[in-house]
């Protein structure tokens, strides 16, 4: 179960990393996250299982429920559909994080041993997916891509805490969501009001304004 | 008298900025907004003068049940970001009344000013006291993301421009640091958490020699980065320049006067950590003096060819980061010269930005070729202008001086006599590129037309205020200062 959801992670971020039309992305980086908030049920062994099933809950309705909503009104106000010529290509990009799908593993190799009761694929996944959403964030030129990059970040840096710490406390893990979701309601809404007025407003008029 | 309960103060320093930012939302007026503002500001430096008395008479004490500590360090920071709070509140009162008084700003704006102002200053709080470092990262985070409006407060092409710069750069350093955090977690001998221990600073501390060096030091990469990125150090700081120049003034003055600083003392607290092993404390002051110096010798190299006197300030802002990581990577009397210079640049850059505002909003632009005869066509912010240049670029006798002396004396202490060197270098070239454009500004040919500054009362007593705190504590270190920047000094060295 929990491999199954690792190998659709890490399929997730090769995708992405190849992914022209933003639409597209969107729904992705929000499978992504569902199959993170998941793993965290399956890894973690928690005494506290109500906390983490609540957790769990809201790491589900807001990575695939807010935070897809959220982007997608984005790239509507934004009117923007794909990445055009894109810094590095798409093709590059993907092979790019095939190699660094293998320094996550030569990096994960040389740490310490996870906890036996987790899966071992665990660490080299989450270590692969952070490098991917920098990856991303550097590769690509639309706002909504960046964006994208920084929640495979996230989720790579959520999946690193299950698998090196244990029990990390749950009101440090609820202010991490939180300034996740917070994160993306800000980077979207300043993606609104860029489009608005780099699209519908006379610069000139604008400059008088500046103290 | 009993010293005031630590729940009471740290509780208090966290509620009463949430305080102020209902306050704004629900004043009907400007003025009322703006007076929140500086209502928080008076409120937070009195608690945060309460919380340095209490680490003063019975030393460090956790709070709320070990999630919050106030140690030297913190309390320092306390203070500090109090002062730095108090002079950019009093200055924004005048400066938005201005914007107003225009039309330039309308009454939404301000209330999203007076809003976030507040909040940030419960996330900068929250990131001082917070004894949990996964808690201190929460905090730095949300200053990020409740500042980021404050660039953009004109929507203007350049603002906005500014304003994704700084989140999308900021929170993806951020996130990097939580990767470090995570890895220095992990580091600790498995088999004795549970609770709040797990991310508790002191017990990170206590562990020392025990954390395991690969993960610890793999940690601190990711966090001298993440935070490196918040703190403005090259060659992450390219969102600085920026936002700082973007900003309103008073949003630049709180920036470059602390918030960029909190990213610095989340480094400290790994210092602090670290140093439990010498080996891995030698190996992390080392990352930070090789990054210091690339600040020094980026933020010289822009400094020359500035022309922008927002832009210029910011670039000094990367400046005297460098050279607070040097010292701190230095340690020794290193350590103790850059939590002196913490105070004397937040204190010498907040009043530069007031002026520079000021001068902004008199002469209509920032360029330094247009701002001429600043001394005589605006007596009371010309000669504020001209003194804060002087200080931040290192002249006698201000504060600024003396504490970049005690650091390049740790230098030589160290027997580090290259980076001595190096940052001999990068202050001169600043010192030269700096200031032919103050010299210019202060002296040059006044403008045509008459400017009306309207110093009030308000204006005066912070410039004078800060010129006095400028001279005075270049010409003499009181006891009491000293002693509390030995114990935060202390803490740093891990003892």
């Amino acid at each position: 179960m929990a491999d199954a959801l690792l190998v659709l992670i890490v399929l997730v971020n090769l995708s992405l990393l190849g992914g022209r039309r933003i639409a597209g992305c969107i729904g992705r980086v929000a499978v992504q996250g569902l199959a993170v908030s998941v793993c965290a049920l399956v890894a973690e062994r928690a005494p506290h299982p109500g906390r983490l099933l609540l957790l769990a809950a809201l790491g589900v309705a807001v990575k695939g429920l807010l935070v897809p909503w959220l982007l997608r009104r984005a790239m509507k106000t934004a009117e923007v559909v794909e990445e055009t010529r894109p810094p590095v290509g798409f093709t590059a990009s993907t092979v790019i994080g095939l190699a660094l799908l293998g320094v996550a593993f030569v990096v994960a190799g040389r740490l310490p041993a996870v906890d036996p009761g987790l899966p071992p694929l665990m660490l080299p996944v989450a270590f692969t997916t952070m490098l991917s959403g920098l990856l991303l964030v550097i590769v690509r030129k639309t706002a909504l891509l960046q964006v994208i990059g920084y929640l495979m970040m996230e989720n790579g840096i959520f999946m690193a805490g299950i698998a090196l710490v244990s029990g990390i406390p749950w009101l440090v893990e609820l202010g991490v969501l939180l300034d996740a979701a917070t994160a993306v309601l800000v980077m979207s809404a300043v993606i609104g009001h860029i489009s608005r007025v780099f699209d519908h407003v006379d610069m000139d008029r604008l400059r008088n304004l500046q103290g | 008298m009993t010293p005031p309960a630590p729940d009471l103060v740290t509780g208090l320093l966290l509620a009463v900025p949430l305080a102020g930012a209902a306050a704004a939302q629900l004043a009907r007026t400007a003025r009322g907004m703006l007076m929140s503002v500086v209502g928080g500001a008076v409120a937070t430096c009195a608690l945060a003068a309460a919380a340095v008395w209490l680490v003063w008479t019975g030393g460090p004490v956790q709070a709320a049940g070990g999630w919050f500590l106030l140690d030297p360090l913190a309390t320092y920071h306390l203070a500090v970001m109090g002062l730095v709070l108090l002079m950019s509140s009093l200055f924004a009162v005048d400066y938005f009344d201005d914007e107003i008084r225009r039309g330039a700003l309308g009454l939404p704006a301000v209330r999203l000013f007076a809003v976030l102002w507040s909040g940030s200053v419960a996330a900068m709080t929250l990131v001082l006291v917070s004894n949990s470092v996964g808690l201190m990262w929460v905090g730095l985070e949300a200053t990020t993301l409740l500042t980021a409006f404050l660039i953009c407060l004109h929507r203007d092409k350049g603002s906005l421009e500014a304003t994704w710069k700084y989140i999308l750069i900021c929170s993806v350093g951020i996130a990097l640091a939580f990767m470090g955090t995570i890895l220095v977690a992990a580091a600790a001998p498995r088999g004795e958490f549970g609770g709040a221990g797990v991310l508790s600073w002191t017990r990170l501390v206590a562990l020392g020699p025990a954390l395991d060096p690969a993960l610890v030091r793999l940690g601190f990469i990711f966090l001298l980065v993440g935070y490196g990125t918040k703190a403005g150090l090259a060659p992450m700081h390219t969102w600085l320049p920026d936002a700082h120049s973007q900003a309103p003034a008073p949003v630049s003055a709180l920036f470059s006067g602390f918030m960029i600083n909190t990213g610095l003392y989340c480094l400290m607290r790994y210092l602090a950590i670290l140093a439990g092993t010498p080996a891995s404390g030698a190996w992390a002051r080392g990352l930070l003096v090789f990054l210091g110096l690339v600040s020094l010798v980026t933020a010289a190299a822009f400094i020359l060819f500035q022309r922008s006197l927002k832009r210029l300030l910011a670039y000094s802002g990367v400046e005297h980061m460098g050279i607070i990581a040097l010292g701190l990577g230095l340690g020794g009397l290193g350590t103790v010269g850059a939590l002196w210079h913490v105070l004397n640049h937040s204190l010498a850059k907040t009043f530069a930005f007031c002026a520079a505002g000021r001068m902004g909003q008199l002469y209509g632009s920032h360029d330094m070729d247009r701002m001429k005869g600043t001394l005589r066509a605006a007596p009371v912010w010309g000669t504020g202008l001209w003194v804060s240049f002087l200080a931040l670029l290192g002249v006698a006798p201000f504060a600024l001086f003396m504490s970049e002396f005690t650091i390049f004396r740790g230098a030589l202490q160290a027997r580090a006599f290259w980076p001595a060197g190096i940052f001999l270098g990068a202050v001169a070239v600043v010192f030269v590129g700096a200031s032919r454009h103050a010299i210019a500004m202060a002296f040059g040919s006044s403008p045509d037309r008459e400017l009306d500054e309207r110093a009030g009362v308000r204006a005066r007593v912070l410039v004078w205020g800060a010129i006095a705190g400028l001279l005075g504590l270049g010409l003499w270190l009181p006891g009491p200062l000293a002693r509390m920047l030995a114990e935060a000094a202390r803490v740093l060295e891990g003892g």
